[in-house]
């Protein structure tokens, strides 16, 4: 018996996602399967003088005036997929795990310092956020609010199905929302080199592990999931999207911004995800990389991929959908997660946008410019993030 | 069959002491921490504080470049993180660095910084902000500052110092998210995925625009006596007095601790959190309980924040369960909010092994006639309740069993 079969099962019966590709499940996947680019001029603000004027804004999709930060009003209306999976026998099992962006600070915030409004900085922090999307579901289960920066929606996915193979709830409600499209993190990106800027090249893009890169291009988006034993969703009859294989999390222990010389964390976490389903290189069809386009993190994540996947890495396809989207920070692994579900459901390999000019450091197959229709199982999504932070999913296509 | 779960080491930053030996002193020596609040906290509404004071958190760095991204929480993290490390000989005998993991419960770090401010106000023009003016301005500002606000650098700073690459997680949840990371770090190592966790909780807002925050949801106490200001349980009780403060703990496998050869200060026997309702407490708390041979816990250290309605829940939670002994660390350190729950953990920690527990200092006139610590309260114990209460009454507790 293999030790899989041993664990509980954990399978994906609802998602929805927000993003620069779409605010519907299936406009999403045709944009990504057509290889779209959802970059383009900032228009959330007149970022005409900025360093940088280009970023993956969300589309299709119009924030309500209604009081609620973006940030808030994007995870409701990603969270809205659980609605019908929650009734009032099983709600006392389901749990919420988010993983959350901060609302960036705004200029009316600081002009006003002296009389702001306590409320609208509750409505900016992190805590209360679970709290409250567990009561707009009425959800009484295990809370968890988590910020890992660019891991964390990976880690708010991971923490939900280790909660469920604990045993501890029945459904887990897992996400992410971030949107740091604003002018204060923007330029507090650019005082740490973080973002792709104009250059001698045309355009800055993102152009993931591409010889040119020189940054990322920020994104913003939110994507949700429920998550439930296989148990619970064969009790009640759900549709299954996917099924939650691995898991594995792990800290670089070295720089706070620089990879790991040695790639040691990024290995690690990788290895955990196999290990904790019980899985080996070899069952992954395909892995959706963190990909951000800066120069160290593609040439690390490369040599990772080297490392746990030996002779197989050279044949194995490993593409970044933030050359489509930007990188949506804090929600990135929700939304990839997202992306990884389409392309089993579709059969298909997103592709790699912007990449033309080979890198002898980058030297895996990024299936460049278009999607490629390909037998997929099981996808292996990568998120690395500030602080040494590595966490992978991964996730199956589903088989009774 | 589970593995056992202990607490090897025990780092604390609080108002009445740093380190366990002062934070213990200064529990039990009976003066209080809490000061009377700077003219612009009182405006804010916080006449009393329990600040930490005299203190610097680089000092506790092996690595010196890394004081560059500490913000004030961070500075309570790493030194709390820094003693427990310390405390458990991860120096003399290390946990294999996979085998390590860190879990910090922390609150919102402040980002309106002079640096920001300074670049909003140079681009202040009469029609509002002016952006091209603010991106020229913002290059001015601190350089790491991005570092310095993202809640999970703390964490990563606690790694690399301390050689942790397990799994990390930063939680974010809010009072109870200090008991909420030693409950996950209690569950990893169940799960066998580290054998070895430091976690904790560290909370630091006490600037005005974070005391009118928390003054929003919390009830603050009015009084400017730093003896009386705050008074869990007792009848004359008006409210809560905001501190901050730091405890990381390691948590560690049974087998882990004694191939290191290390003593151990208790076991941690459950964890438990429940959603908000006005029952939240006495629902973790009878979770816990259920890891337990017997239905009372002997100490419980109550959340006991002074509040009027929380005090009141909580005190009636704690009746259902007939404790011999309850007492609240907060007349002492006050509200550290999202490090509560990691502070009462280390001070059970301590009641344990010292045999002793010390009394809530400003209580006089109990509300309810429940067994309380009014006096210094010497005995072996068996056991040890802590909990840590949400504003709206969500509730995260956790159970200690001597060794």
């Amino acid at each position: 018996m293999s030790i899989r079969s041993l664990r509980t099962r954990v399978v994906i019966t609802a998602a929805q996602v927000l993003s620069p590709l779409g605010s519907s499940w299936a406009e999403t996947a045709a944009a990504l399967r057509a290889g779209r680019s959802g970059i383009g001029p900032i228009t959330r603000f007149d970022a005409s003088a900025f360093p940088v004027t280009i970023a993956g804004e969300v589309r299709g999709w119009a924030q309500p005036a209604d009081g609620r930060t973006r940030i808030q009003a994007m995870f409701d209306h990603v969270a809205a997929c659980a609605a019908p999976a929650i009734t009032s026998t099983n709600a006392r099992r389901v749990g919420v795990s988010l993983g959350l962006g901060k609302e960036p600070v705004s200029f009316d915030a600081i002009a006003t310092l002296g009389d702001l409004d306590p409320t609208r900085e509750l409505a900016r922090d992190y805590a209360g956020q679970a709290a409250r999307l567990a009561s707009r579901l009425g959800v009484r289960g295990p809370q968890f609010s988590i910020y890992t920066a660019c891991a964390s929606g990976n880690d708010a996915i991971g923490v939900g199905f280790e909660v469920l193979r604990r045993g501890e709830a029945d459904m887990m409600i897992c996400g992410a929302a971030d949107s740091q499209i604003a002018p204060v993190p923007l330029m507090e990106f650019v005082l740490i080199n973080a973002l792709a800027m104009p250059d001698a090249h045309a355009s800055p893009q993102p152009r993931p592990f591409d010889r040119r890169r020189n940054g990322f291009v920020l994104g913003e988006g939110a994507a949700m999931f429920v998550l439930e034993t296989l148990a619970h969703a064969a009790g009640r009859r759900a549709p299954i999207l996917g099924e939650v294989v691995g898991y594995g999390a792990s800290m670089d222990a070295h720089s706070l911004t620089r990879s790991h010389p040695q790639r040691e964390g990024a290995i690690a976490a990788m290895q955990a995800a196999l290990a904790s389903g019980g899985l080996t290189p070899g069952q992954i069809s395909y892995i959706n990389a963190h990909g951000t386009g800066t120069v160290l993190n593609d040439q690390a994540e490369t040599e990772a991929i080297h490392k746990v996947f030996g002779n197989r890495a050279r044949k194995l396809p490993v593409s970044a959908t933030k050359s489509m989207t930007g990188h949506p920070i804090a929600s990135a692994g929700a939304v990839e997660l997202a992306f990884s579900l389409m392309a089993l459901e579709g059969q298909f390999i997103p592709p790699t946008l912007n990449y033309e000019e080979p890198d002898p450091a980058c030297d895996l197959d990024y299936v460049p410019g278009v999607a490629r229709e390909a037998p997929l199982t099981m996808i292996m999504s990568n998120a690395f993030g500030f602080g040494g932070q590595n966490a992978v999913i991964v996730v199956a296509r589903f088989e009774a | 069959m589970q593995r056992r779960v202990f607490i090897t080491g025990v780092g604390v930053v609080s108002a009445v002491g740093v380190g366990v030996d002062h934070f213990w002193r200064g529990l039990t020596t009976g003066a209080t921490g809490l000061t009377r609040a700077s003219a612009e906290q009182a405006a804010a509404g916080a006449r009393v504080v329990g600040a930490v004071r005299g203190f610097s958190g680089a000092a506790y760095l092996q690595n010196e470049r890394h004081a560059r991204v500490l913000n004030r929480s961070f500075e309570l993290l790493i030194a709390a993180g820094a003693l427990a490390a310390a405390d458990a000989g991860l120096g003399a005998t290390p946990v294999p660095p996979m085998r390590l993991g860190v879990i910090v419960g922390i609150g919102p770090i402040d980002q309106y910084t002079p640096d920001l401010i300074a670049a909003v106000h140079a681009a202040q023009t009469n029609d509002g902000v002016d952006p091209a003016r603010f991106a020229e301005e913002a290059r001015r500002m601190y350089p790491l500052r991005r570092l310095r606000l993202l809640p999970n650098v703390g964490a990563g700073v606690l790694a690399i110092e301390h050689k942790a690459m397990g799994p990390s997680l930063t939680l974010v949840s809010g009072h109870a998210t200090g008991l909420q990371a030693i409950a996950e770090a209690m569950a990893m190592i169940h799960d066998g995925r580290v054998d070895a966790v430091i976690c904790g909780g560290v909370d630091s807002r006490l600037t005005p625009l974070e005391l009118r925050v928390f003054g929003r949801l919390c009830p603050v106490s009015p009084s400017d006596d730093p003896n009386s200001a705050c008074r869990p349980f007792d009848r004359d009780r008006h409210g809560v007095v905001p501190g901050e403060g730091a405890a990381m703990l390691i948590l560690e496998a049974e087998e882990s601790a004694r191939a290191r050869g290390v003593e151990t200060y208790a076991q941690l026997a459950a964890c438990a959190s429940a959603a908000p309702t006005e029952g939240g407490c006495a629902e973790s708390m009878r979770q816990v309980m259920r890891a337990s041979a017997s239905r009372s816990p002997e100490i419980v250290v109550a959340h006991g924040d002074g509040g009027v309605q929380s005090d009141r829940l909580e005190a009636a939670a704690l009746d259902l369960l007939s404790p011999r002994c309850i007492t609240s660390l907060q007349p002492a350190i006050g509200h550290t909010m999202s490090a509560c729950g990691a502070l009462n953990l280390a001070a059970a920690c301590l009641m344990l092994a010292e045999e002793q527990v010390p009394p809530i200092r400003s209580l006089e006139f109990p509300e309810m006639p429940l067994r309380f610590a009014m006096d210094p309260v010497t005995a072996r114990f068996g056991t040890a309740l802590v909990n840590a209460i949400e504003p709206d009454n969500a509730a995260a507790s956790a159970l200690l069993i001597r060794t």
